[in-house]
C-alpha cells in the first residue's frame, strides 16, 4: 500500500478520528441526546468508510477531478489544498472491498448520510424525533462490516460500545 | 546502510550497521571536533543512511540544540513545554504522518551539567497484552498547525512508534494512559544512558527506540548537540 503524505488522505488519521467521533456519538447516546448521538455516528460512518477504502490505496479516496489530489494520493504533494470523494461514492466502492457490504448497507449509509448533509447544510432538522432504535441496528451492522474488512474486530478501537453492539 | 567512507576508514560501517539494526542505535567518536567538521560528518553520515531532511521548511539540515528557556522556544516545541528541565521519552517528528527513519546527533559540547540522553528500544519492553493494546487503540489529536491529525502510538498498518507528549494531545483517559506507558520512571533496566564527551556521534532508529533530554543540576546552555534528520 502506498502511504498518503497528506492527513486528508491517511487510513490511519481517518480511521482514529471516526473511532474520536463515534466515542462522543456514545457519550451523546448516553446523556440521551439522541440527535447528537446520530449526527456524530453518521460523520463517523463516512470517517471509517473513507479509512477502508484509503487503506487499500489512498487515491480511492481522492477526488478524481482534482489532479492535485490525485497526485497527492500518489505521494506528491502539489497543492495543500486536498479533496476527497462525496459519501455516496464511499458507500458505492465499499462493495467493491468486500461483497459483505451490500446494498441494503450502502443505501442505509447513504441515508443517514443524506440526513447528516440536511442537518448540516440546511434548515431542516431531520434527527428530531427519530429514535436510536430506528437506525442503530442498521448502522452497527455496516461499522461491523467495514471493521472487518479493514482486518479490525469489535474489542479494537471501537469497543467502547461492544457491551451493548452489535445487537 | 550504505558503504560510509567515514566509516570504513575507522573500519567500523559493519559494526555500526550491526548494532543499529539489532539495538536500535548506535554510537562512535568522531575525530573532528569543529563546528564545521562535525555538521560535514552528520551530513555525510545521513546520506549514507538515507536522505537528509530539515525539521522545518527553511531551515538546514543540521539543527543546532541547546538548553532553551521556555520563554524563548516555540510553544509548541518541547522547549517550550518543558523549558531548561528534562523531556519525557519522544521520538523526533512524530507530528509528521511518517516521522523521520533516523535520529543523528554529534555533540559540540556536553555542557557544565553533563547532562545525559536517555534510550528506550520500544522493541525490548515486555508490554503485556493490555498494554500494547492500548498503545494501538488510545486516540490522539496530532498538533502540527493545518497539517494536524488524528492518531495512535502503534498501528498495525505501519512499522513505527509514534510518541511524543509535546504535540500529542491525549483525547482521553486511555491516551493519557497510553502515553504513561513509556513513562521515565517504568523501565528503569531498559533504559541506555548516553553520556556526552565532545565528538561523539549517537544514531537512534527514531521509529523505534524513544530518546529524552535528563535533567541538569546547574544551568548548561553550553550543552550543544548537533542533529540531522533522516528519511
Amino acid at each position: 500500500m502506498k502511504s498518503a503524505k497528506n492527513p486528508t488522505l491517511a487510513a490511519e488519521a481517518l480511521y482514529t478520528k471516526s473511532q474520536v467521533y463515534i466515542r462522543r456519538g456514545l457519550k451523546a447516546q448516553s446523556n440521551e441526546e439522541a440527535e447528537e448521538y446520530q449526527l456524530w455516528a453518521s460523520l463517523a460512518l463516512e470517517l471509517l468508510g473513507k479509512a477502508g477504502l484509503a487503506k487499500v490505496h489512498p487515491a480511492l479516496i481522492a477526488d478524481p477531478q482534482h489532479f492535485q489530489s490525485l497526485f497527492a494520493a500518489c505521494g506528491r504533494e502539489l497543492s495543500t489544498d486536498v479533496r476527497t470523494i462525496t459519501a455516496k461514492t464511499v458507500f458505492e466502492r465499499l462493495h467493491h472491498i468486500d461483497k459483505d457490504f451490500d446494498k441494503r448497507h450502502a443505501d442505509f449509509c447513504m441515508q443517514i448520510s443524506l440526513r447528516r448533509n440536511a442537518e448540516l447544510h440546511s434548515g431542516e432538522s431531520p434527527f428530531t424525533d427519530m429514535a436510536p432504535e430506528a437506525w442503530e441496528r442498521e448502522f452497527w451492522g455496516a461499522v461491523e462490516t467495514i471493521l472487518k474488512m479493514q482486518g479490525k474486530v469489535w474489542n479494537h478501537g471501537w469497543e467502547l460500545k461492544t457491551q451493548r453492539h452489535p445487537p | 546502510m550504505n558503504d560510509s567512507p567515514t566509516l570504513k576508514k575507522r573500519g567500523e560501517t559493519i559494526q555500526v550497521g550491526t548494532e543499529l539494526f539489532l539495538r536500535g542505535w548506535t554510537s562512535y567518536s568522531f575525530g573532528a571536533t569543529s563546528d564545521s567538521g562535525l555538521t560535514a560528518e552528520l551530513i555525510t553520515l545521513a546520506n549514507q543512511l538515507g536522505t537528509p531532511v530539515a525539521s522545518r521548511t527553511g531551515r538546514q539540515l543540521c539543527d543546532k540544540l541547546c538548553p532553551t528557556d521556555a520563554k524563548l522556544a516555540k510553544p509548541n516545541s518541547l522547549s517550550g513545554k518543558y523549558s531548561l528541565g528534562e523531556f519525557p521519552y519522544h521520538s523526533d517528528t512524530a507530528h509528521w504522518l511518517i516521522p523521520c527513519r533516523f535520529v543523528v546527533l554529534a555533540c559540540l559540547s556536553p555542557g557544565a551539567a553533563n547532562r545525559p540522553t536517555f534510550l528506550l528500544d520500544t522493541q525490548r519492553l515486555p508490554l503485556d497484552e493490555a498494554k500494547r493494546n492500548l498503545l494501538y487503540r488510545a486516540p490522539f489529536r496530532i498538533r502540527n498547525g493545518k497539517n494536524s491529525f488524528f492518531g495512535t502510538i502503534l498501528s498495525k498498518s505501519r512499522h513505527f512508534v509514534r510518541c511524543d507528549p509535546g504535540c500529542m494531545i491525549p483525547i482521553d483517559v486511555d491516551a493519557e494512559q497510553a502515553l504513561a506507558v513509556f513513562s521515565k520512571e517504568r523501565w528503569p533496566s531498559y533504559v541506555e544512558k548516553i553520556v556526552w564527551t565532545k565528538g561523539r556521534v549517537v544514531i537512534i532508529d527514531n521509529w523505534r527506540v524513544l530518546h529524552a533530554r535528563g535533567s541538569a543540576k546547574s544551568l548548561d546552555q553550553d550543552r550543544i548537540l548537533f542533529r540531522t534528520l533522516v528519511e
